[in-house]
């Protein structure tokens, strides 16, 4: 009788922790839309090694939309540049990047169906195309005031970049898009040419990163941990063998062949473990908390 | 510690019930949790996309066309009461007019929701995001404003608790009062029954409808009537002699408690009588412990029909029985009572087809005149019982002090004797036997003779029979035979031929290594077995006959001569002058005493007529007179003795005599 008494304590206190126990992790949402720049992720996921770290990535369609699902709390973190975290550190002062992914390189670009130099003395309006609430406004600002083009003349159509398929080509009237790969692909194919882009201008810098806030980086440590080794990992993969991580990631890049892939590839930088110093500096001189990123 | 069946029941049931709710509550707090947080999050993305939609739609014109927008979103989401859109501090669009009065202090903004998700969806009165548009390159804000329809949420929760209260908490108690009820009803009140039956097993309980619990009553009731009927067993055993069937001391003891206090309250006396059979011993020795057990056991059934019902008759061990009775009329009933009982005994059926001869000896003591307890009552009734046998047997006696006073004497005797036989006061004396018709001194009869210094010249009469009863009559009859020979030899050695006669008891003659001793005081003392007397009693022939046949036997090769003592007291019969080699008749006193009348004469006449014709030789004794001499000289008998000669005179005065 003495033995047992303690045994069904130890048997009833038991039931009731683990009734109440938590689950090891809490579930690590990343809001992330279809970027050249973010398929390590996709690749994580594909393998499965997300799914292990309870990380769940959430499509959306839009940086702004990311943030958006961000401001929401529906997701703890977002891939996005610097743009989206000026846009939020007034609302979340304690955002912070925590890997980046790429530099671009050509990745984003701003393009046309005439020349520069047409568009600086069309006396149309000129239809302009961009996702305002993102990075896209950073760089058609620093077109216009490079090329002195006024803004009187541009009249904004507001559109996610998922929708920039559905701009019509025109012969008679200037079009401007601000758009990123893989999106620009299909406007080359209807005849749009780069005007200007990160690769062709030094003015235009910008990095993508995961972004979230520095609470949820401590709740979230060993995921967060898991994700950089993740991309370091897929990067790894796609230097070994470029044909399989086309082929693991292809479903979320749509209609693009590996060639388009691969050409893809070239305009962006991918920052491996060790982040560029200069980079660093530079996104710190920004106002970003760049401590984990050093 | 201990606790009932009840309590501990209810312990652990309650405790149970107790986990079982606490795990419960904390489901359900968690389950209400998580609710509440798909609630939120749900309603987090829902404003989120609608605002994100809106963000998409808005030209600045155009805001108010998404009022059907939220109008559907407020009508697919019961949780929604309305949606309001602001800007510049003003409503652009309202689903709801009320929302116009709402302080905007109620409204959170959905990136502060923050801490347990149930506080806030049941605490908060709205939620609010930005809508992000541009107006050409002008970045502007609206603020999108749900409110929380808090009734329906509330609820939904309020329904959850119900559900919860009544799965979780009514119905585990009702379960739990059934519970119980059934086992007060089916396990503790049978257990109290059982236990109450254990104690005291006074109601038999009824079946149970638990087995077990039947299982156990069933059980209970095989044993304690068992252990009852062993009980009864035991207590009768105790109670009972198992040879006879009738009570035991020990009963007695307990009955006479009763007897004495209902006596004492009703002033009445009682009985308390002490039986002992005579000669039992010699029936035992003769016949077999068989038939003296039957004999017991016929005594005792005898014992029991001569008393009422009420009276006690026990046996006490051997052949003692007590009888107390307690419902006589007078003292004449009660001796008709007693006289009842040693007539019965009497003429006891033949046992083992033999004669038993058995009679009873009784004392008497009487409550409260002889004693008011058992003790005193058995010791004085004892005392009574005792002065029967020295009267003879076959006799009953009331105790009185003389009584008392005579036992005690009896003792004193025991011991005295045995202290005279070791200090060498006893002397034998011898009585000449004449012969009749010439008056010439032709034996004597040696006859022990004890003068203590105390208490003077102590008479056979007095110690003799005591000796008898206690046995010590074995070692003074060594003492007389021995002495007697030395004497015998002595007379021999100075030329005195003459006939000795030696009495010895039956028991002693009867002892294993009788016959050695006799031997070797003869061969200590050679002197001419011819001219001793072996002198008996007749009560010689009472028992073990087969043995007195081999002494007898032994005797007569060895030369000795045997006389039968008193002839015709005893228990003597013309059989044994047939069977055992009788050479002397001794006829008793009381038959010279008698001579003079006619009876007397005529039992004189026959007896010596009777030794005459077997041929035995004759002495009569305690002839004390020249009539009586005359008399028996008519018949030419033989042998005389008595005072009319000489009384019994030391040795050297015998000598004397024969001068």
């Amino acid at each position: 009788m003495n033995k047992t008494i303690p045994v069904i304590i130890a048997i009833l206190m038991s039931v009731i922790v683990y009734s109440v126990k938590t689950p090891h992790h809490d579930e690590l949402k990343i809001s992330i839309t279809k970027w050249i720049g973010y398929t390590p992720l996709f690749y994580a996921e594909s393998k499965g090694w997300l799914h292990n770290s309870n990380i769940e990535l959430t499509y959306v369609s839009s940086l702004s939309e990311n943030m958006y699902m961000f401001n929401a709390r529906t997701a703890t973190a977002y891939t996005g540049t610097q743009f989206e975290h000026d846009s939020l550190k007034p609302n979340f002062p304690t955002i912070l990047p925590v890997v980046l992914f790429d530099k671009s390189y050509g990745g984003d670009v701003i393009m046309s169906n005439v020349s520069i130099e047409e568009l600086r003395n069309t006396p149309d309006n000129i239809n302009l195309f961009l996702e305002q609430d993102s990075v896209n406004t950073t760089i058609l600002n620093a077109f216009i005031k490079k090329y002195n083009i006024p803004k009187s003349k541009l009249t904004y159509h507001n559109i996610d970049q998922q929708l920039s398929n559905t701009i019509k080509f025109s012969k008679t009237r200037p079009i401007i898009i601000v758009t990123y790969t893989p999106y620009n692909i299909f406007l080359e194919k209807i005849g749009f040419k780069e005007i200007l882009s990160t690769k062709t201008s030094d003015d235009i810098f910008v990095v993508d990163g995961l972004f979230t806030t520095q609470s949820a980086l401590t709740h979230h440590r060993e995921q967060f941990n898991d994700i950089v080794r993740y991309i370091s990992l897929a990067n790894k993969a796609l230097d070994a063998n470029p044909r399989e991580y086309y082929n693991t990631i292809r479903p979320y890049l749509g209609d693009v062949t590996f060639e388009e892939f691969e050409e893809s590839l070239t305009d962006i930088k991918i920052l491996n473990e060790t982040n560029s110093k200069d980079i660093v500096d530079r996104l710190s001189r920004e106002g970003m908390d760049v401590r984990e990123l050093r | 510690m201990k606790i009932s069946i009840h309590s501990f029941s209810i312990t652990i049931i309650t405790g149970t019930v107790m986990f079982f709710t606490t795990l419960f509550s904390i489901h359900y707090f968690q389950i209400r949790e998580q609710t509440a947080k798909m609630m939120v999050d749900t309603l987090t993305l829902e404003i989120s996309e609608t605002a994100y939609l809106i963000s998409r739609n808005v030209i600045s014109n155009t805001i108010v066309g998404n009022r059907s927008l939220l109008e559907r979103r407020v009508a697919l989401n019961k949780y929604v009461h309305s949606a309001t859109l602001y800007g510049d501090n003003a409503i652009i669009i309202s689903t709801g007019p009320e929302i116009l009065c709402d302080s905007k202090s109620t409204i959170v903004n959905i990136r502060d929701i923050d801490g347990s998700p149930y506080d806030f969806i049941t605490n908060t009165g709205s939620i609010s995001t930005e809508v992000v548009y541009f107006e050409n390159e002008k970045r502007k804000t609206l603020t999108l404003v749900y409110k929380l329809h808090s009734a329906h949420i509330h609820e939904a929760f309020d329904n959850n608790n119900k559900e919860f209260t009544y799965l979780f908490a009514l119905i585990p108690l009702g379960v739990i009062a059934i519970i119980v009820l059934l086992l007060r009803q089916y396990v503790t009140q049978p257990m109290t029954v059982l236990r109450k039956y254990a104690y005291s097993q006074t109601s038999v309980p009824l079946e149970f409808p638990i087995k077990e619990l039947d299982y156990i009553r069933t059980t209970m009731i095989d044993t304690f009537t068992r252990l009852d009927n062993e009980r009864k067993e035991l207590y009768d055993m105790a109670r009972t002699d198992s040879l006879s069937g009738i009570s035991n001391r020990y009963h007695l003891e307990e009955k006479i408690i009763e007897i004495i206090e209902q006596a004492s309250r009703r002033s009445e006396e009682f009985a308390l009588v002490f039986l002992d059979l005579d000669n039992f011993k010699s029936v035992n020795d003769s016949l077999g412990h068989d038939v003296g057990d039957i004999l017991l056991k016929t005594i005792a059934d005898l014992l029991k029909k001569s008393v009422r019902a009420n009276d006690i008759v026990t046996r006490i061990g051997g052949d003692e029985f007590i009888l107390v009775i307690n419902d006589y009329d007078s003292d004449m009933h009660l001796i008709e009572i007693i006289d009842r009982i040693q007539y019965n005994v009497r003429n006891t059926m033949n046992v083992a087809a033999s004669e038993s001869n058995v009679t009873a000896s009784i004392g008497i003591a009487m409550f409260p005149k002889d004693g008011e307890d058992l003790f005193t009552l058995m010791k004085h009734a004892d005392i009574a019982l005792y002065n029967s046998k020295d009267n003879g047997k076959n006799k009953y006696s009331f105790y009185t002090d003389i009584m008392n006073n005579k036992i005690q004497k009896i003792i004193a005797m025991n011991n005295d004797m045995r202290t005279a036989l070791v200090l060498n006061r006893y002397t034998l004396h011898y009585q000449p036997q004449v012969e009749i018709m010439t008056g010439k001194i032709v034996g004597c009869e040696a006859l022990i003779r004890w003068v203590d210094p105390i208490k003077g010249f102590i008479s056979p009469d007095e110690f003799i029979s005591v000796a008898e009863q206690n046995g010590f009559i074995v070692d003074l009859g060594s003492w007389i035979m021995s002495t007697a020979f030395a004497q015998q030899y002595e007379w021999e050695l100075q030329g005195i031929n003459i006939n000795m006669s030696v009495n010895f008891s039956a028991r002693q003659i009867l002892t294993e290594g009788f016959l050695e001793s006799l031997d070797m005081v003869l061969t200590k003392y050679p002197i001419n077995p011819n001219n001793i007397s072996i002198e008996i009693t007749e009560y010689v022939f009472l028992n073990k006959l087969d043995r007195v046949h081999v002494v007898f036997d032994t005797l007569k090769k060895m030369g000795f001569k045997i006389s039968l003592d008193d002839f015709g007291t005893g228990y003597s019969s013309l059989s044994y002058l047939k069977q055992f080699p009788i050479d002397i008749i001794k006829i008793d006193k009381s038959f010279i005493d008698d001579y003079n009348t006619v009876d007397g004469q005529i039992f004189l006449e026959t007896i010596i007529k009777m030794a005459q014709t077997l041929g035995k030789s004759l002495v009569a004794e305690g002839v004390e007179t020249d009539d009586q001499l005359k008399f028996l000289q008519t018949f030419q008998c033989c042998l005389y003795q008595g005072w009319l000669c000489s009384k019994a005179v030391p040795p050297e005065d015998f000598v004397l005599l024969l001068g």
